[in-house]
């Protein structure tokens, strides 16, 4: 049984470290960032196979004919109390991770000593959001898993995301949301793309064949079906 | 891999759907819908067609015992096709001509049916085109009764939007359905203009027992390309063959493959989203093998053999098959000659002559699976999972 959004914001809002895992698109880092549950500041950083621990945790800039320590966003989160979103945490690189087993630690032992020399700890109010299209329990390290006890997967686009939509696309795209076969999906982003591009260049078919290529027709023929009057049902 | 394209009935009002590859039918209340999947115009308007019934075709839809089953489906085609123009959906790209079966219907000379195709083909732009096709066959026939059947196809459409008594249902709608088609059967009802003057619904052939299976012609085009390599790649041998392998997998050298044996046989009636790459993916997994598809017109159906031994067919009309199954029967008994392991590529739907449904076929193909150890899978994807085990 899966959390309804509303359920997932209740959760996110109680400040614990909360792993999101869904399809690409459905609204996990909208949630994160800018949803109801945002109170306060909220770092946000992507990671990739290249993502240096000391982007996260900072590092010295030449300033003048000195350096300075420069903190990174989850040391700032720690200094603040604040909320980072940690997006596509499974595909942190070893250096990275290392530096999130120790950022993630319980806050009662978390500390973590810069290279200048400053030992900080958390500060009350830290919380780590984590997002990542893959299931959690395959795609993460055991020991980064652990640090994650609320996982949370997320089948159904948040509904924001499909507001103003016309409906059969809503319905299109809500219907065959993370399905297994992917020839089938239709993302909130291709949705969106369609609607603004149809209106700007006032051509539903163009706009179709840019978003969908050869599938546009059929997406199309579906949408005016769907949409057709009620005469004859 | 050729792209799949799928329809979006989901669209209607958000449930989810099962869509497969198969003969076009559209169950609306268990919301299946068996379409080409093929990327290709043609296909797109087949898909639009079922998609349209999944909208307009009620979930319940009543089939009277005094309408035979072909009548109805021909006139709920053509409501469903008028409500699909009036929708804004265009069929300009037409079907694949080979679905063009009213000049096939006309050449063996069976009226009733010619009616029926052209009365659901009325809003189809390759309407003009059965026509000519049929006109051109003329074998038999005089240019009144090919005149005739277009009269009551033309008649049959229009009575579907006419303003007509209340009891006959508002225009285009199901129970408007249920009397045009009413009105059809009792139009062909008695007319049997055939040249050869028999009931088109009856049995005529049988090569399983009591079975109504269609005939079976056996056909082999030209194999001329290879899918398979002969040689694979290994890191022992003698002879330097690919030296460019030595800073990846080490593999320089080639050593002789032991093919693999086995039959495939492809259900390609409606035409199955099958082509050249479906069956190079096949022909891959049993080199030493052999894959036959099959499909046919109403009693007649083609074997045809698109990869033996690791060659295949590229000529894109052998993967042009006529819409029903009717040899199913004939053609297991075709791959139970062929070497094991016997895979069935079939949704497992078994009709007999006119694509008709009967017991007999269907245990008749259950009983030659059974005996001749054949396998029946619902995908390509299915089979070659089975190779591979």
């Amino acid at each position: 049984m899966h959390l309804t959004w509303q359920q997932i914001e209740d959760v996110v809002t109680t400040r614990h470290h909360v792993c999101l895992s869904g399809p690409p698109g459905c609204g996990k880092t909208y949630l994160a960032t800018v949803g109801a549950s945002a109170v306060g500041a909220v770092y946000s950083l992507t990671l990739t196979e290249e993502t240096p621990a000391a982007e996260l945790r900072g590092h010295y800039v030449p300033k003048g004919g000195e350096f300075v320590w420069h903190d990174g966003p989850a040391i700032r989160a720690w200094r603040e109390g604040a909320r980072v979103v940690i997006n596509e945490i499974d595909k942190a690189s070893g250096d990275a991770l290392t530096f999130l087993l120790a950022l993630l630690d319980d806050p009662q032992v978390a500390r973590l000593t810069l290279p200048t020399g400053e030992t900080v700890k958390p500060r009350a109010g830290f919380q780590a959001v984590a997002t990542c299209n893959g299931d959690p329990d395959q795609t993460l390290p055991p020991a980064l898993r652990d640090r994650f006890a609320i996982t949370i997967i997320v089948d159904e686009p948040h509904p924001n995301a499909l507001t103003g939509l016309e409906a059969p696309l809503a319905n299109a795209v809500r219907a065959n949301f993370g399905h297994s076969d992917p020839a089938r999906r239709i993302s909130v982003r291709q949705a969106w793309a369609f609607t603004h591009l149809a209106q700007a260049m006032d051509d539903r078919e163009t706009a179709a064949k840019a978003v969908w290529g050869s599938r546009g027709l059929d997406i199309l023929n579906s949408l005016a079906l769907a949409g057709a009057s009620k005469k004859g049902r | 891999m050729a792209r799949k394209v799928y329809p979006v009935p989901e669209a209607i009002r958000g449930e989810a759907w099962q869509i497969d590859v198969g003969a076009p039918r559209c169950n609306p209340k268990g919301r299946i819908m068996f379409v080409p999947l093929s990327d290709d115009p043609h296909l797109a308007c087949i898909r639009a067609h079922e998609t349209a019934h999944a909208v307009w075709t009620p979930e319940n839809a009543r089939l009277p015992a005094s309408i035979p089953a072909i009548v109805l489906n021909a006139v709920e085609d053509a409501r469903v096709n008028k409500l699909c123009l009036d929708a804004g959906v265009s069929f300009d790209a037409g079907v694949p001509p080979e679905v063009c079966a009213g000049a096939l219907a006309m050449a063996r000379g069976d009226w009733r049916r010619l009616c029926v195709y052209l009365v659901a083909s009325l809003d189809d732009p390759d309407y003009a085109r059965m026509i000519d096709g049929a006109r051109a066959i003329k074998d038999g026939w005089d240019v009144d009764e090919l005149d005739h059947a277009d009269a009551v196809a033309r008649e049959a459409r229009q009575m579907l939007e006419a303003r007509l008594p209340k009891k006959s249902g508002a225009p285009l709608t199901y129970p408007r359905t249920l009397h045009v088609a009413h009105w059809l059967a009792e139009q062909l009802g008695g007319e049997s203009r055939g040249r050869k003057g028999g009931n088109p619904d009856a049995p005529v052939s049988s090569t399983g027992g009591a079975a109504p299976w269609g005939k079976l012609v056996l056909d082999a085009p030209r194999l001329d390309v290879r899918a398979t390599a002969r040689l694979a790649p290994t890191s022992e041998g003698t002879i330097l063959r690919e030296p460019w392998r030595v800073t990846t997998d080490s593999a320089v050298f080639r050593h002789k493959k032991v093919p693999k044996r086995g039959s495939v046989l492809c259900d390609a009636s409606g035409s199955m989203a099958l082509d050249a790459a479906d069956i190079a993916r096949l022909a891959r997994v049993v080199p030493a093998g052999i894959v036959g598809a099959y499909g046919s017109s109403a009693r007649q159906g083609t074997v045809r053999v698109l990869a033996r031994r690791g060659m295949i067919t590229t000529a894109p009309a052998s993967y042009v098959f006529g819409g029903g199954n009717v040899i199913d029967g004939p053609a297991l008994r075709w791959l139970a000659s062929q070497p094991m392991p016997r895979v069935w590529i079939s949704d497992g739907h078994v009709t007999g002559i006119d694509d008709h449904f009967y017991r007999e076929c269907t245990d008749d193909a259950a009983r030659v699976c059974r005996e001749a150890g054949i396998i029946r899978v619902a995908r390509i994807d299915d089979a070659i999972k089975r190779f591979r085990r």
